[in-house]
């Protein structure tokens, strides 16, 4: 059954590869960043095969779909030519954005990461200790617990154009934008798990005689810890719509302005292409987040 | 010499009507080197007892007295081991003893310390196990660990809540003889206060059981058997007989307090 999808796929991908080199009703630039493209999936599948070898894994099937979509897509607009040419690229088009572009590429994903880790680090880091300290000190959460629960829910890009126009520079607003958009939940949510500690726990460490900062940083930072490593996709998630939308507001670099600057000009081909590319800097970013979850805790 | 003394001690938990105390008006001597197990219901103050003398709340009037010292808040003058959850979960079995150490005497140097650590995790039969975190260990384990805890403190009061409550019968027995063993042995004078619903329990561990009823002291019972205690041999006297209908009857008496509802 494994080996049979592993054919289908394998067949499929041979189908695109011939239907690429037939000629079709639209000309395109280069098929050559296209097949490259194609190339390097199936190396990267190939590989995940015989890294997982022997699981019953279904990584055959999601080829089958992404060949047969790729292939669609290719018959669709540059075999027949039966969409929109301005609003529906070519494959062979979007595909050559990269192999031409990727120096405003590469520019354009550090410029994101740079507004992202700063945003998204400084907004845990400050999220989580505050919150913390807050959340143990009583006369401190009765202060900031309902101040917290009544700016959290308010979304970030409603004051997004706000922060822009306040902010000296449009990088600093942007980090500003995604630091607020991840320091808000993660405070609230410190708040909150310092109140649910398990009694006899807090007890324990209560007993000690530990001051603030020690049960702070020795006792409630450790204990949050996990639940801070496993909210972050979701933090990810959260900093990479504020990191793009806020781009997309008036920025003059990054992923976010790349797909805004090129709507405006009606060009598609390379919106098409910058969207794949967040696409693959999410997926990498993610795979990353995994990595670090599997690892940062051993005490469960 | 008193190492506890309480003089009419109250509780009162926050929010509650006063006709329902947690504690009304406790008054109790416990010498040093005591060990004293309290007795009682579920919900009949023992708990509260515990986390006044930790000094986890403040007694609503009436006062605590700990070697003549006036008792003020939490110290490591006093080691903790409760029910389930009194090691910390992020760090492994010899961490958790260390850390505790640490705190209680941070003059101790490194090697000290860790002669200290080791040689109560290995009387606790635990030693092997140092480096596993507590979510590795079984509940007897963790017990284990944290008795090797609170004794590596050298805490001159041990305050024991439940803390077989949650182990099979036979855990029970073993650490009920490994803690009467390391309490008999240990160099310096320890006095523990143990809390129990279990009445077995008490009268194999107690120099002295105190009875609650619900917010009071109903009774209090010398247990005179000579240490270190022979359970079977306890089990089958006659005396532990009379000592288990009399606690028995007033745990008949005195029936379960409910909280009325509010």
């Amino acid at each position: 059954m494994k080996s049979k999808s592993f054919i289908l796929a394998h067949l499929l991908m041979i189908c695109l590869l011939i239907t690429i080199f037939i000629p079709g009703a639209k000309t395109v630039e280069t098929p050559w960043a296209f097949v490259a493209a194609i190339a390097i999936i199936e190396l990267i599948f190939i590989i995940n095969m015989l890294r997982h070898k022997g699981q019953n894994n279904y990584r055959a099937d999601l080829m089958i779909l992404l060949w047969a979509v790729l292939l669609i897509w290719e018959i669709v607009v540059t075999k027949l030519d039966l969409l929109h040419p301005v609003l529906v690229p070519s494959a062979e088009n979007v595909f050559n954005v990269f192999a031409t572009q990727y120096g405003v590429l590469l520019t354009g994903i550090l410029s994101s990461l740079e507004l992202l880790l700063i945003g998204t680090i400084l907004g845990i880091g400050l999220g989580v200790f505050l919150g913390l300290i807050v959340g143990w000190i009583p006369r401190l959460r009765h202060l900031f617990y309902p101040i917290a629960q009544v700016l959290t829910p308010i979304p970030p890009i409603v004051y997004a154009p706000y922060l822009v126009a306040l902010m000296p520079s449009f990088r600093s607003a942007s980090a500003l934008i995604i630091f607020l958009g991840i320091f808000f939940p993660t405070f609230l949510n410190m708040i909150i798990r310092v109140g649910s500690i398990e009694k006899e726990l807090l007890d324990s460490a209560k007993a000690m005689a530990l001051t603030n900062w020690q049960m702070v940083t020795q006792i409630l930072l450790p204990y949050v810890f996990p639940s801070v490593i496993s909210g972050l996709k979701v933090t990810l998630t959260t900093s990479i719509m504020l990191l793009i939308f806020a781009e997309m507001m008036g920025a003059t670099s990054g992923m976010g302005y790349y797909i805004i600057n090129y709507t405006h000009y009606a060009n598609y081909t390379n919106v098409v292409a910058g969207i794949i590319l967040v696409g693959i800097v999410v997926t990498i970013l993610n795979a990353l987040v995994t990595k670090i979850q599997k690892h940062a805790i051993k005490w469960r | 010499m008193n190492a506890i003394e309480i003089h009419g001690l109250s509780y009162k938990y926050p929010g509650t009507s006063t006709a329902s105390p947690a504690l009304n008006d406790i008054n109790l001597n416990i010498r040093e080197g005591e060990f004293v197990c309290v007795l009682g219901h579920s919900g009949c103050g023992k708990t509260t007892l515990i986390g006044l003398l930790a000094g986890l709340i403040q007694p609503t009037s009436g006062s605590i007295s700990l070697y003549g010292q006036p008792l003020t808040g939490p110290g490591t003058d006093r080691a903790i081991v409760f029910q389930h959850y009194s090691l910390f979960p992020w760090m492994t079995a010899l961490q958790n003893v260390r850390f505790c150490l640490k705190k209680a005497q941070p003059a101790l140097s490194k090697q000290q310390a860790a002669q200290i650590a080791e040689n109560y995790l290995r009387q606790v039969g635990m030693w092997d196990a140092r480096s596993k975190f507590p979510y590795q260990l079984s509940g007897g384990m963790k017990q284990r660990v944290a008795i090797a805890r609170a004794l590596a403190m050298d805490a001159r009061i041990l305050l024991l809540d439940e803390p077989f409550g949650a182990l099979d019968a036979k855990k029970r027995y073993e650490l009920q003889r490994l803690l009467e063993q390391l309490w008999l042995n240990d160099q310096q004078l320890k006095t523990v206060v143990f809390v129990t619903h279990d009445i077995e329990e008490a009268i194999l561990l107690a120099d002295r059981i105190i009875f609650m009823s619900p917010g009071a002291i109903a009774a209090e019972l010398d247990i005179p058997f000579p240490r270190p205690r022979d359970r079977e041999q306890i089990l089958r006297s006659a005396s532990y007989d009379s000592l288990k209908q009399k606690l028995l009857s007033l745990f008949y008496l005195y029936p379960e307090f409910i909280a009325d509802e509010k």
